[in-house]
């Protein structure tokens, strides 16, 4: 089984090979083969991480590091004895990465090609997103902070690409969609900024970049409480929990060694820290490369923009897999959070906080898409906060079972869009003329009572929805009962404050989630059609619907992958988180969440109040005349509606205090400094204009008039001497015999010389 | 071996001397043929030096130069007489002074 | 009398030249060329060169001059070009004066130069071993630091090597062994002179009769003997104190009473003789016998007595017959071809590629399908008014 460990370059082949047949054959293979190629490698990927994560099972689960053939030697100085091998890592955590990236990406690869029919860049999609795929896995798989380096950048370099996919879209809502491409990108800047900063120190620090040299075993330096008794998965023998590998250690083991020892000082040249504050300084840039990517405030401006791009899109990137990418870090770097406690308090809020103002933002919006941006940020916000807490089992389960029912729903909402489309296109067919220019496929004040049109769409966005809200047994339910009980047994357990601030603001954030999500199903699907077009809608075709169904299928059941020790039933016929065992492996701060009923019941019960809130809110007679929201009607919600409405202004605020001044300076750098001052005056004034007079004299008295005479004359020098010496080439034999007879005797006669002076007695 | 009487110093004069008639024959002869035979005649003068040398000496290297000179010379005169041939050819002449194409 | 032959030949080989140069037919020059050569083949006989003037009349006179004349002959070209018109007046007197130069410095550098013209050189000793040293198994000789012989069986002489003269130290050690480690079984000073060839012959008996070295050396003559030969004859008996060498059919005593480790050199004439050994002063049963050897003119034999000793460890006693030419007559074909074969063989190889590569050029040269090119129009050099005179223009300000 050890040897399917070598499959893991075919985890990024694949995707390379698929992106590279669709870039130089796409246009020749039309849109069935290129759907067939691009989803065929992802389908082919998820084949071999599948085999990738039995083999994990059935070889202990022990970490296989494999080097990409042709790469071993990535990056080689030999100077500074640095290596950083291109080296793939396959342990429980990249196999979970690796299971969702692909499963759900070949599930949206499969809905895109229907969703993208017709679109006349159709081959073009598909090489962006098998590329997405190709870095993605490199982010996961890499064994070193350098080549997760190189897959964070590649899927932004992706994710710009395809928001900007309809480039040439004309002005929506919100942003056009190059601008937001721009903004995606650029935003992102400021968190790989820190991303890279922090992996420069690390490097500096530890002098290597690799998580775990090759058969080095993770090593945790305290103890997790006692296990219990697993069904499935084999406890880790404790022995092999002590066991120190010996010879040069990986960045984690490297650090909880110099954490046990103490007192470790990490030299900066000028100034030196203590170990611990530089796992701080580092874990606070990391952080800040995963605000970034994983759009936490402050950096989570540029997720709602993205949604410009095309729906499959923003299921695959900007919900299910690139957006984890920043939880996915801090999860595999578990060892550095958890012993940065300031940073894992800075975590907790931003994460909870973050949940909480993107929940409260959904609530006022129009956008289908964006409302789901905004529960994808918010979401995220609660991985992000369960990492704070120290959940990071938690963390990897809400992130699995998020991908499944967030992929759902946006490809549910492009289903919607889809059909709304569909059914605009019917209508302005027949009467172009009496139908409103400013309609919008993704208002969902357009639409409503699509639940008789689009039955399959309605049941599949309903699991999504009930399990975004966290209600049992749907998939949110487990893995958001098991943050909120995290976070909360941080707080009463360990006595952290960012326990009980992440407690708090995550519950009620909950509960938003689960309102604007009623919210949004009462206005898309409830009610009756509000616009034509949504009366004449249709459902999407078969190759849409079916990976609807079976995403749905999975937001039902991936949440029983880690029931709670101590659910009553249920974690006897499954046995007791066996993802968190699972993860366990790799993931050393892992650890297994007990179950509270009471909790879990109040969470449920909040959910379900607010479901019956948005209810008795959006209630059929109000949806049925509905032009403006009844929050916003309402005098006692109007401010707030307002607000979320604005998306409290976020963006203004940067634009007011960020952007503009930013931009003066840069005028004012441009205009005044580099122009006026560097151009015109040291440039024109001191370099180039005595430089021109300079090069007159030279041109003209010393080129001119020295060097070209002289070449001149000596040209004419050589025409007279080859005239002459012309006379002497007769061209007749006789003259070369001659003097070949000539040369001869000189010889002869300067051998004969000493001879001739003797003889001469001279 | 003394009795063999006839100096060394003689052939290689004799030697010299059918060398500078092969020379003049080179120099003053505008038949291209006749040229050529200069040539061989010089070679030949060449070749008794030598063998006179190799007496003197005592080695049978004199001897090899010999045999090589006369093989050099076959093939020499081979592709000369074919050049002659196809100049001879062309031009319908084999007066080595009307062979001045270079100059013009 | 040589001297007399020698100028009538040589005079003949300079007036065919100088008429060779005058005549105006073609025909006649190459006729002349022909006589010419021939005078020269002459001349290389008379230097000791037959091999040489075998091939000047065959190769040259005849091969290469017959191809002249067939191409003289193909070409029409008997008379087609005046003979002595150069196209300068000043041509002729010029090369007069330098041909006359060039015989005054040739004449000088013959008549002054550092060339030893009065006698001929002898070259260096040629030297060979002998190995007749009862007892001792396969052996290597050395002479000085560098071996002569490697592996030596009883009975067997080595070939004749080329040494350089002087004075050397003859170590015999057993087959293999380091001749600077082992104790040699024989150890010699001997002197080699020029003009010499050496049969240095190791005799004795190991642990009764000394080993000794008995250097047996004769000139290196190249005077002819129409039909007799010479021997040289090694007694390499420890046990016979003198031994007599007869033919049995004339029963003449060819060598008498020679010693043990005494060399003596004899002349024969040629002709099938059997030959037999005898004690000296014993006539009835011979000591060893050598019949119906076949003896060629001008050869040189050499016959070494010594005993071998048998499988059941007695003594025979035997003739051991050695031709013993150091070298082949100078300049005959087998000296010739020896040196080819040895020392020339890479430039005889590449003689023999040259020739092939002439053989191509000339039906290259000679093929009708290239056969009357179009004359050369093209130019080729710039002639002056080419040159472009376009002077550098000033930019516009």
């Amino acid at each position: 089984m050890e040897n399917f460990f070598n499959l893991v370059p075919l985890v990024v082949l694949i995707p390379l090979a698929g992106m590279l047949i669709n870039l130089f054959a796409g246009k020749h293979l039309g849109e069935r083969g290129v759907g067939i190629v691009g989803a065929g490698a992802s389908a082919l990927t998820f084949f071999v991480a599948v085999l990738l994560w039995i083999a994990q099972v059935n070889t202990g689960y022990k970490a296989a590091v494999v080097d990409m053939p042709l790469l071993a030697d990535w990056i080689t100085i030999p100077s500074a004895n640095v290596t950083i091998p291109w080296a793939f890592r396959v342990d429980t955590l990249s196999v979970t990465m690796m299971l969702v990236v692909t499963g759900v990406g070949t599930l949206i690869h499969i809905y895109a090609i229907g969703y993208m029919h017709g679109d006349e860049r159709f081959p073009r999609f598909f090489v962006y997103m098998n590329m997405f795929l190709l870095f993605m896995l490199i982010l996961v798989t890499g064994n070193n902070f350098l080549m997760m380096f190189v897959g964070w950048e590649g899927v932004g370099l992706c994710s710009y690409l395809l928001i900007g996919f309809w480039f040439d879209k004309p002005k929506g809502v919100g942003w056009r969609n190059s601008d937001a491409a721009r903004k995606a990108f650029i935003v992102n800047r400021v968190g790989d900024f820190g991303l890279v900063l922090g992996v420069l120190i690390t490097f500096w620090t530890f002098g290597t970049l690799d998580f775990y040299h090759p058969g080095e075993e993770p090593i945790a330096h305290h103890a997790e409480a006692a296990e219990e008794p697993r069904l499935f998965v084999p406890p880790i023998p404790q022995e092999e929990k002590a066991h120190q590998p010996e010879g040069p250690l990986g960045v984690f083991n490297q650090a909880e060694v110099w954490l046990e020892e103490g007192g470790h000082k990490v030299d900066f040249g000028m100034v030196s820290l203590s170990f611990e504050t530089t796992l701080t300084l580092i874990t606070l840039l990391f952080l800040l490369g995963a605000t970034g990517k994983s759009a936490q405030i402050p950096l989570f401006v540029w997720l709602p923009d993205a949604m410009a791009g095309p729906t499959p899109v923003s299921a695959l990137i900007h919900a299910a897999t690139m957006v984890t990418a920043g939880v996915y870090m801090m999860v595999r770097a578990n060892v550095f959070y958890h012993a940065a406690e300031l940073t894992s308090f800075v975590v907790a809020v931003i994460g909870a906080t973050t949940a909480l103002v993107a929940g409260f933002i959904a609530v006022g919006q129009w956008d289908i898409k964006r409302v789901l941006a905004y529960s994808t940020v918010s979401q995220l916000g609660f991985m992000v906060a369960a990492v704070g807490v120290g959940a990071y089992a938690a963390a990897m389960f809400h992130l699995v079972t998020h991908a499944c029912f967030k992929a759902l729903l946006f490809l549910g909402s492009g289903s919607v869009i889809h059909g709304m489309e569909h059914g605009h296109h019917h209508v302005t067919h027949g009467h172009p003329s009496h139908l409103d220019d400013d309609f919008d496929p993704q208002d969902m004040r357009f639409m409503g009572g699509l639940k008789e049109r689009m039955p399959v769409t309605y049941w599949t966005y309903l699991f999504g929805t009930l399990a975004l809200a966290g209600i049992i047994p749907f998939a949110g339910f487990w893995s958001k009962d098991e943050i909120l009980l995290d976070s909360l047994k941080a707080g009463v357990n360990k006595g952290l404050l960012g326990g009980y601030i992440a407690f708090v603001l995550l519950l009620t954030a909950a509960a938003f989630t689960a309102f604007y999500m009623w919210r949004q199903v009462s206005l898309i699907f409830l009610g009756k059609p509000r616009h034509a077009a949504a009366a004449h809608a249709e459902e999407s075709a078969r190759v849409m619907t079916v990976p609807l169904i079976i995403l749905a299928a999975l937001s039902l059941l991936i949440g029983f992958i880690n029931v709670p020790g101590g659910f009553p039933i249920l974690d006897w016929i499954l046995g007791k988180h066996q993802f968190t065992s699972f993860l366990e492996h790799s993931v050393t701060y892992a650890h297994a969440g007990t179950f509270n009923f009471l909790l879990a019941t109040f969470a449920v019960l909040l959910a379900l109040g607010a479901i019956y809130l948005a209810r008795s809110v959006y209630s059929e007679p109000v949806l049925a005349t509905l032009r403006r929201d009844p929050l916003e009607v309402d005098p006692r919600t109007q401010r707030g509606f307002a607000l979320a409405n604005a998306k409290l202004y976020w963006d203004e605020f940067y634009f007011t205090y960020i952007v503009y001044p930013y931009r003066n300076a840069a005028y004012w750098l441009a205009q005044e400094v580099d122009w006026r001052f560097w151009h015109d005056y040291v440039h024109n004034r001191l370099i180039r204009d005595p430089f021109n007079a300079a090069t007159a004299v030279l041109t003209w008295r010393v080129d001119k008039g020295l060097i070209d005479r002289a070449f001149d004359g000596l040209g004419w020098l050589t025409r007279r001497v080859g005239q002459r010496l012309r006379t002497i080439q007769t061209g007749y034999v006789h003259m070369y015999a001659l003097s070949v007879l000539f040369g001869a005797l000189l010889v002869m006669f300067l051998i004969l010389v000493p001879l001739i002076r003797d003889w001469l007695g001279l | 071996m003394g009795s063999s009487g006839v100096s060394i110093e003689l052939y290689v004069l004799l030697s010299a001397v059918l060398f500078i008639m092969g020379t003049i024959g080179v120099l003053l002869r505008r038949n291209a043929i006749l040229v050529f035979m200069s040539v061989e005649l010089m070679l030949n003068a060449a070749n008794l030096a030598l063998v006179a040398f190799a007496r003197q000496w005592a080695g049978g290297d004199g001897h090899l130069m010999v045999f090589f000179v006369m093989t050099v010379a076959a093939a020499e005169v081979a592709v000369g007489l074919a050049l002659i041939v196809a100049i001879f050819r062309t031009k319908k002449s084999i007066d080595i002074d009307n062979l001045h194409l270079f100059k013009e | 009398m040589e001297l007399t032959l020698f100028l009538i030949v040589g005079a003949i080989a300079i007036v065919s030249a100088a008429m060779m140069l005058i005549s105006e037919n073609a025909v006649y020059s190459a006729l002349f060329l022909i006589l010419n050569f021939a005078c020269i083949a002459f001349l290389f006989l008379m230097l000791h060169a037959p091999f040489l003037a075998m091939v000047q009349i065959t190769v040259y006179a005849g091969a290469i001059m017959v191809l002249f004349l067939f191409v003289i002959m193909l070409l029409g070209a008997e008379r087609v070009v005046p003979g002595f018109q150069p196209r300068f007046r000043w041509f002729t007197p010029i090369v007069v004066v330098l041909a006359l130069v060039f015989l005054v410095i040739a004449s000088i550098a013959v008549i002054n130069g550092e060339v030893d013209t009065t006698e001929p050189r002898k070259s260096q000793p040629y030297v060979r071993v002998v190995h007749v040293l009862d007892g001792a198994g396969t052996l290597d000789f050395y002479l000085g630091d560098q071996r002569v012989a490697q592996g030596l069986a009883f009975g067997q002489a080595s070939e004749y090597l080329q040494w350089r003269d002087g004075e050397y130290q003859l170590t015999a050690v057993e087959a293999g062994q380091d001749p600077q480690g082992a104790t040699p079984l024989l150890d010699q000073m001997i002197a080699l002179e020029k003009g010499k060839s050496y049969s240095l012959t190791a005799v004795g008996r190991l642990g009764e009769a000394a080993p000794q070295l008995v250097t047996a050396a004769h000139t290196l003559d190249y005077s002819d003997q129409k039909d007799g030969l010479r021997a040289v004859v090694v007694n390499a008996l420890p046990d016979r104190l003198r031994v007599d060498l007869r033919d049995m059919d004339t029963n003449e005593t060819l060598v008498g009473a020679l010693r043990y480790g005494e060399t003596r050199e004899f002349q024969l004439s040629k002709g099938v003789r059997s030959l037999a050994l005898y004690p000296t002063g014993s006539q009835r049963t011979p000591i060893a016998e050598l019949p119906e050897q076949e003896l060629e003119a001008n050869t040189l034999v050499l016959w070494v007595f010594a005993e071998q000793r048998q499988p059941d460890n007695s003594f025979r006693d035997v003739i051991v017959n050695l031709r013993a030419d150091a070298t082949t007559t100078f300049g005959s074909p087998t000296h010739i071809g020896r040196l080819l074969l040895s020392n020339y063989v890479l430039p005889f190889q590449l003689v023999g590629l040259l020739l092939l590569v002439a053989m191509i050029g000339a039906i290259v040269l000679t093929h009708e399908a290239l056969g009357p090119r179009p004359r050369l129009v093209r130019r080729l050099a710039n002639p002056p008014a080419v040159v472009s005179q376009t002077a550098p223009t000033e930019p516009s300000k």
